[in-house]
Order: C-alpha cells, then sequence, then structure tokens
C-alpha cells in the first residue's frame, strides 16, 4: 500500500452554498423586504452577517401556477419567504397520487450485481474531494433542477373553502423546518410567484439574532398550521369552522425542557431512575388540578404514578398523543373537579399545545360520543377504548380517584403498576431513561437467539463500501440489545448543527441520511448524536492513498446506517439474520414491539 | 406467539415427513420390483447438498438478498439437511459402502451432517448461555479486554491504598498468571467456573490477614476474577460457535469435490446399466 496523501481544501461551512453560484443572489433588494428591513444587521455576529446568511442560505426559486412547493407529510429543511405573487395552503389532505409522489427507485438485481463486481477493495474510497466535485454535487441537490409537480383543475380537486391564500411578505414552511417534523400541509403556487427558500441553517440564525421574526412566526403558526394541526387530531375530528377557530385562538403553546437535551443527555442517563425522574420538567403532577387537555406537538412525555418513595413508570407519550382528556370529562359529567390521575413529565424537550378546560366543555364535548358509543367511533376513536383501573392501584393521596375512565389512546398500553411483571417495569423504565424511546428504526438484538456470528455486520460492510455502518454493541435491557445503529429518531437531534445540512431527513421515506458530497467532516453531527451512532470515518481514493487536506490531516466524512433504502430487500442487517434475532422496530409502536419482545 | 412458532414447526414437520414417507415408499418399491434406485437418489442427492451448499453462497453475495432472508433459508437448510440424511440412506441401501472413495465420502457426509446437527444444537442453545452471563462483549475485542483486566490489575497493585504484601503477593503469583494466560484445553471444551471459585475462595481467605482498610481492595480484586472468568466464558463459547461453522463449511468443500469425481466414476464405470 502507498504511504503517499492526497492534498485537497478542506471544506468550510458556506462552501456549498444553498443557491446556484453562478446566479449570485440580489441580497440588496432582499433586504429591502419588509421582513429583513426590520433586523438589524448589526445584531448579527460578524462571523454569521445577515448579508452573509441570504447570499448562502437562501435562493429564489419560481413557481408557476399550480406547482406543489411543499407536500404534506414530506420532511423539509427549509422555510419559504413569499416575495411576489400567492401561495395556497391546502387545508385537507390530498391523495399520494395527486402530489405527484413517487415510489424511490430502487436498485435492480443486474445493478447489484454490477455494483458488487465493481466494488472498490479500498474500504471508505471515494473520488478525490475537490471544489468541481462539490459543486456538480450542490447543483444536483438544488431544487431548480427537480421536475415540478403540478396540481391539475385546481377548481374540480379543491373548493374555494379547501384553500387559504398567503401572500407577498409571508412565511410558510418554518414549523417543520425548525422543528425536524412532517410538514403539516401541502401548498401550491397560486399564478406566478417568486419565493425566496431559506434553509434552516439561515432560519435558525435569522431567528437567534432578530426577536421580531421570532414573534411573527409564533404568529404565523397559530394563524395557519395550527388550525390544520388542530382538524388532523383525531380528537377534534368533526369540529366546525367556528369551533376551529375559537380553539386556534385560545389555546397555548408550552414547551417544557432543553431544545438541546442531547448535550448533556450522556451524564443524564448514569443517575438513578428515580433522580431522573425528578429532575424531568414536571407538566402535570398527579393530585394537582387540572388545567386542560394537553396535546403533544413534538417530543417525548413520561407517564408515571406515585409508589411509595419512588415514581413508577405506566408508559410514554410522543408526538400526536394527548392527555387530560379523561379528567375533564369527568368534570363535565359530574361538575366535581377531578385531579391528574398521573403525573406526566417531559423527557427532553416536549412542545405542548393546551385546550384551557373551559373551551373543552364548550367546543370539544359537544362533538364528543358518550362513554358507550365511544367505541363504535371508527378505528381512531375505538383506541380510546374504556378502562377501568384496577382497585388495588389506589395510591396513597385522597385526590385521586383510581376507577376514573381512561378515554386516551395510551391507556391501553399503559400496565397497571401491581400487572406489570419486573421485566416489563425493568424493559420500560430502561426504554425510557436511555431515550430509545426515540427510534423509529432501531435495532433490537435477541440475546438468547443472536449466535454472535456477525453476519448482519458482514452484510452491512458488504452494502456500505466494505465498512458496517453499525456495531454489535450497545444497551442491554433483559436479554435484548439496542445495538449502536441510528434509529433514525422521532426528534432527530444530528440535524441540529450541520453547517452544510448534509444531513437531513429522505422526503419520502423519513430516513435520516448523510449527503456523502456535502458533508464537511465537521463532526457535529456525529458529537450531537446522544446514541453514539454515527461515525466520523477517515476516506481514501481508490489507490488505497489517504485523503488529507493543505495541513496533511485527514479528510472525514460522518457514516450511519441509511437503512438500505436503496434496496427493495430491506435493511441489510435484518435480512442477514439466520436466527430472526435482529429486528427494525418503532419503539412508539408499543404493541408491535412489545409482541416481539415477548415472543 | 409461542404457540404460533410451534404450530409453524408441526406443519412443516409434518409435511417435511410426509414427502420423506412418499420418496422412502416410492424406493421400496422400486426395489420390490428390482429397479435401480442409486441413480436416481443420487442425483437427488447431489442436488440437495449443492441446494444446501448455496445457502453459503447466498450468504456471501449480497445481492441475492432479494430470494430470500437468510432465516429463511436457514429453515430451509434444516430441513434439507435432514432430507439429505434420509436420502443418503435410501441411496447407499442403508449398507456401509464397500469401495475407499465410497466410505471417504460417506464418511465426510456423516460428519457434516453431525456437524449440522450440533450446530443446531449449538445455536439453539449457546445464546442463552453468553447472555445469562453477561458483560456482552465482540470476540475479536477479548484480547483487548484481557489486556484491560491485566492493566487495571497493575493499577490495583501499585495503589497506596493497599499497599500489603500479602495483597500484591498474591495479585502477584495468582491474579497476574490468571489475568495473561489463556485457559486449558479441557476449560475450552468444558467451560467451568472452578477455577474462578477457587481463586475467589482464595481472596475471601487472605481477608484475615489483612487490615480492615486493605480488606476493602478485596473487591476490586473479585471484581477482576470474575471479569477475566466472564471473558474466558465468552471467549469459549463464541468461539466454538465460530468453529463449528468453520468446520461445517470446510468439509462441505471437500463432500463437493468428492461427491463430484464419484459422478463421474459411476458414470465412467456404469458398465452398461
Amino acid at each position: 500500500m502507498s504511504a503517499t496523501v492526497t492534498i485537497t481544501h478542506r471544506p468550510q461551512r458556506w462552501d456549498q452554498p444553498f443557491c446556484d453560484p453562478t446566479a449570485p443572489m440580489d441580497v440588496r433588494g432582499l433586504l429591502q423586504q419588509p421582513l429583513f428591513a426590520s433586523m438589524k444587521p448589526d445584531d448579527f455576529p460578524k462571523q454569521i452577517p445577515l448579508e452573509g446568511i441570504l447570499r448562502n442560505d437562501a435562493r429564489v426559486v419560481d413557481f408557476e401556477d399550480g406547482d406543489i412547493i411543499i407536500r404534506e407529510g414530506d420532511y423539509g429543511s427549509s422555510a419559504f419567504l413569499i416575495l411576489s405573487g400567492s401561495v395556497g395552503v391546502v387545508l385537507k389532505s390530498l391523495p399520494s397520487r395527486m402530489l405527484g409522489r413517487q415510489e424511490r427507485r430502487q436498485r435492480s438485481l443486474m445493478e447489484s450485481v454490477r455494483e458488487w463486481w465493481q466494488r472498490s477493495p479500498v474500504v471508505e474510497s471515494r473520488a478525490t474531494v475537490g471544489a468541481a466535485d462539490q459543486n456538480e454535487v450542490a447543483s444536483r441537490r438544488g431544487r431548480d433542477g427537480q421536475v415540478r409537480v403540478y396540481l391539475q383543475d385546481i377548481p374540480r380537486i379543491l373548493a374555494p373553502n379547501e384553500i387559504e391564500s398567503m401572500g407577498a411578505g409571508e412565511l410558510f414552511g418554518e414549523m417543520a423546518a425548525l422543528t425536524r417534523s412532517p410538514r403539516s400541509a401541502t401548498v401550491i403556487a397560486q399564478g406566478r410567484c417568486r419565493l425566496l427558500e431559506i434553509r434552516w441553517q439561515g432560519l435558525r440564525d435569522l431567528m437567534k439574532y432578530s426577536p421580531r421574526l421570532r414573534q411573527y412566526t409564533a404568529q404565523q403558526y397559530r394563524e395557519h398550521s395550527l388550525k390544520v394541526h388542530l382538524r388532523e387530531t383525531p380528537l377534534l375530528h368533526g369540529l366546525d369552522e367556528r369551533a376551529v377557530d375559537a380553539l386556534a385562538q385560545n389555546v397555548q403553546f408550552q414547551s417544557f425542557g432543553d431544545f438541546e437535551w442531547h448535550q448533556p443527555f450522556r451524564e443524564v442517563i448514569r443517575q438513578d431512575v428515580n433522580r431522573q425522574i425528578e429532575s424531568e420538567p414536571v407538566i402535570a403532577i398527579e393530585g394537582e388540578y387540572v388545567g386542560g387537555l394537553y396535546m403533544i406537538r413534538s417530543g417525548f412525555v413520561r407517564v408515571s404514578r406515585r409508589r411509595g418513595d419512588g415514581h413508577h413508570t405506566l408508559t410514554y407519550l410522543g408526538k400526536g398523543d394527548y392527555f387530560g382528556f379523561s379528567e375533564v370529562l369527568r368534570y363535565a359529567n359530574s361538575g366535581t373537579s377531578v385531579p391528574w390521575q398521573h403525573s406526566f413529565r417531559a423527557i427532553g424537550y416536549v412542545d405542548l399545545l393546551q385546550i384551557p378546560t373551559s373551551d373543552v366543555i364548550q367546543y370539544v364535548l359537544p362533538n364528543w360520543p358518550n362513554p358507550k358509543q365511544a367505541a363504535k367511533r371508527g378505528r381512531e376513536i375505538a383506541a380510546s377504548v374504556v378502562e377501568t383501573l384496577p382497585d388495588q392501584t389506589r395510591p396513597k393521596s385522597p385526590f385521586v380517584d383510581p376507577t376514573i375512565n381512561l378515554y386516551e389512546p395510551w391507556a391501553r398500553s399503559a400496565v397497571p403498576i401491581h400487572e406489570a411483571s419486573p421485566e416489563h417495569q425493568q424493559r420500560l423504565e430502561q426504554f425510557v431513561q436511555r431515550r430509545l424511546i426515540n427510534g423509529e428504526q432501531a435495532m433490537l438484538i435477541d440475546l438468547d437467539r443472536c449466535t454472535r456470528c456477525d453476519d448482519c455486520v458482514r452484510a452491512c460492510a458488504d452494502t456500505h463500501q466494505g465498512n458496517p455502518r453499525f456495531m454489535r454493541t450497545g444497551p442491554v435491557v433483559g436479554h435484548h440489545m439496542v445495538a449502536n445503529a441510528c434509529m433514525h429518531c422521532t426528534d432527530p437531534v444530528c440535524l441540529i448543527g450541520c453547517p452544510t445540512g448534509a444531513i437531513g431527513r429522505e422526503h419520502s421515506t423519513g430516513v435520516v441520511q448523510i449527503n456523502d458530497n456535502t458533508c464537511i467532516g465537521c463532526g457535529t453531527c456525529s458529537q450531537s448524536c446522544p446514541y453514539e451512532n454515527i461515525r466520523m470515518v477517515e476516506i481514501f481514493d481508490n489507490q488505497f492513498r489517504q485523503q488529507v487536506d493543505e495541513r496533511q490531516l485527514p479528510i472525514l466524512k460522518a457514516t450511519k446506517c441509511d437503512l438500505c433504502v436503496d434496496y427493495a430487500s430491506g435493511p441489510a442487517c435484518q435480512n442477514a439474520c439466520p436466527h430472526d434475532a435482529l429486528i427494525r422496530i418503532n419503539m412508539r409502536e408499543t404493541d408491535v414491539l412489545s409482541q416481539w419482545l415477548d415472543r | 406467539m409461542t404457540e404460533t412458532f410451534w404450530r409453524r414447526r408441526l406443519r412443516h414437520l409434518t409435511l417435511f415427513l410426509l414427502l420423506l414417507a412418499v420418496v422412502a415408499l416410492w424406493s421400496y418399491s422400486q426395489d420390490q420390483h428390482l429397479g435401480r434406485t442409486s441413480f436416481p437418489t443420487g442425483y437427488a442427492l447431489f442436488a440437495i447438498v449443492l441446494v444446501l451448499a448455496g445457502y453459503r453462497v447466498r450468504k456471501r453475495w449480497h445481492f441475492l438478498r432479494g430470494l430470500g432472508t437468510s432465516s429463511a433459508w436457514l429453515h430451509f437448510h434444516i430441513y434439507l439437511g435432514m432430507a439429505a440424511f434420509v436420502m443418503f440412506w435410501l441411496h447407499v441401501g442403508f449398507r456401509w459402502p464397500m469401495g475407499t472413495l465410497e466410505q471417504i465420502l460417506a464418511t465426510v457426509f456423516l460428519l457434516i451432517t453431525g456437524s449440522g446437527f450440533y450446530g443446531l444444537y449449538l445455536t439453539r442453545t449457546y445464546p442463552k448461555k453468553l447472555t445469562a452471563v453477561g458483560n456482552e462483549v465482540l470476540f475479536e475485542q477479548i484480547p483487548v479486554h484481557r489486556r484491560q483486566l491485566v492493566r487495571r490489575a497493575e493499577a490495583l497493585a501499585l495503589d497506596s491504598k493497599y499497599q500489603s504484601e500479602i495483597f500484591i503477593d498474591f495479585i502477584d503469583r495468582r491474579l497476574l498468571p490468571f489475568l495473561t494466560r489463556g485457559r486449558s484445553l479441557y476449560y475450552m471444551m468444558f467451560p467451568n467456573g472452578g477455577t474462578r471459585r477457587a481463586l475467589l475462595t482464595e481472596v475471601e481467605n487472605l481477608k484475615r490477614y489483612l487490615t480492615s482498610d486493605h480488606q476493602n481492595g478485596t473487591v476490586p480484586l473479585k471484581r477482576l476474577i470474575q471479569d477475566k472468568d466472564d471473558l474466558d466464558f465468552h471467549y469459549a463459547l463464541q468461539g466454538r460457535l465460530k468453529g463449528w461453522l468453520f468446520v461445517h463449511v470446510c468439509l462441505t468443500g471437500i463432500l463437493l469435490a468428492l461427491a463430484g469425481l464419484h459422478t463421474v466414476l459411476v458414470h465412467v464405470f456404469q458398465g452398461g446399466f
């Protein structure tokens, strides 16, 4: 093997501007826009000036009438400011075919064979990193080059009241970009329009240094996204426009915990369980006054009950779940105030919407059937089966009524204290304490079946340039290991701080992927990942020569599991396990999870 | 879930036995009519062996993943392996072959079959034993962990808190050899906790010669012994899980070569049949 090295330029932030470098931005013109005119350039630090953000983290995009700008359910990492023209927010869910979604193109057998035949003997080999290559890839990433999908005959598809217009100067898509959540609505162009697309790294900095933009974002959310969110909540299905408008006005935003919860995470998980629970921000505590119905917008909530001097975790809730409904309903039916039946604590960072009790009674309950009818109300509401807690679970607090019926869907999976086996309880506590509940594609290995043959690791390496994208190590809970493989988290904190946006969610599948061509090897994602599932690797060229920069320091790239999205047969690791000991599983699907764990 | 598993197992086993019964009846019927079954059963056996060996190819070439999961292949491999065993006896007419090549071939085949059943036993029982021990460790990293244990022991010996002649003597004379040396062949064949218990008892007996301060040092000492013994246990069991497969695969290569030669020879010397 040759000992020589290839000297190249070390990539920097803004090496890869968001816009086409051959078509410079009219930054002065943009600064005249009301949104930016209200910002003070002096508020921005020298190394991240306002002009720099606009020049490098934004680009101007033109759309024609009917063009779909963003699609509901997509993961996006940018927001749009309307420069001219208008766009329409579709207030109902459109079928996938209308949105022009296409199946991801997967490798054919012949392509796989060719790839295998031509594979490089060098582990982690890449074409030499150079400006020309990066520019070429950056232009490929640019959305300008993509074929746009448009809606034909809009009046036939959408009634006037199913679309809400937004005009010049308004911003949209910022919540999804900032909260790393799927787009909540489809937005289409109404006539010709010109938009400024700002990637989330730029938006984050703009919000950081502009208080007005922060306020503006909250106001925009209340006026637009919130109504869509409320309409899509199964609990609120059937509410008329007047009720939704009233709720949108009265809903209160609440946040608990630290947005960057992953920073102190490694110290937190070493704590004693009780100490950790006590350190978690309290949303509601059992026995206390109920202020209304809470709906989780993002993050996770621990549901627990007091047991002796400690806390017994019953279950965990995530985005889309709600709590407090049973207590409000009981109050509405009996006229007697019912305290919280459980304690709710923020695990990491939680965004909540609170509907005050009076609004629930006035707007929501009239649309809610009585308990006997509840089971008949479709799949969504049927999940909210009526359950009665056994008498023996009666806690010490005289305020708690353990016989109260629970109408929240999560009550189904919450095993009452005295029915939970020690194994189940240990598992639940560990999954919550280690925040493994964040995983949408966590790799679980049943150690009672795993023969430690490493076929999974070999299959992964064969599929990924000779280097596996995971390690068969990780926390062991009972006889199950949660391996160090990317879990494609519900709250992917690894996306925070990537200076070039190289790491992001794949639009159609939700898989968190790294764009190798724009990764500058800064290691931010690797350090952010609380589960240590992203590894930095040194890269080589096809002649076995290590790639280094002018200072002889190695060029690094972030690598992680990509769930083999390009292969029809699914994740290679799961496919390669001879003993059915390995599975990729969504930790939020508690029924499926329990079934697999208890098989 | 368990019921489904057993029901599935029962269904597959019943189908398998029915198929074997049909083949056995056909063979018996051919025999009764003075028919020659050695060629059809030989070809069938060779085809089965090829398919069985194909599992290795399926595992090595990742682009063949579309042909089914490895787990489904293994399931099929096990049943087909059992079918091969029956087919072998039908092929040789339930008699030990006479020719030298055929005897070698039969021996290799039976060795493979035996190693297959042994592997089945290992893969169904050893994972639970390894899990019960805990301290999950990658086989390739065991030497690294051993070196770490030695460093921990040396650090313990140099710790001023435990500067006792008896303490240091034990580490030097008993613990370090245990940590640095490999285990005996007997242990590798039959891993057991004898040495661990003996050493722990020795440490316990040392206590009465130590001051109360120095006695605290026996806790990390015991931990070291337990950790090393767990590592050795993992090494023995994981080594065997890998070893049997190596033997199984190597024998398969030999079998394929011998079976090919056997096929050529029987055609060359078939004598007009």
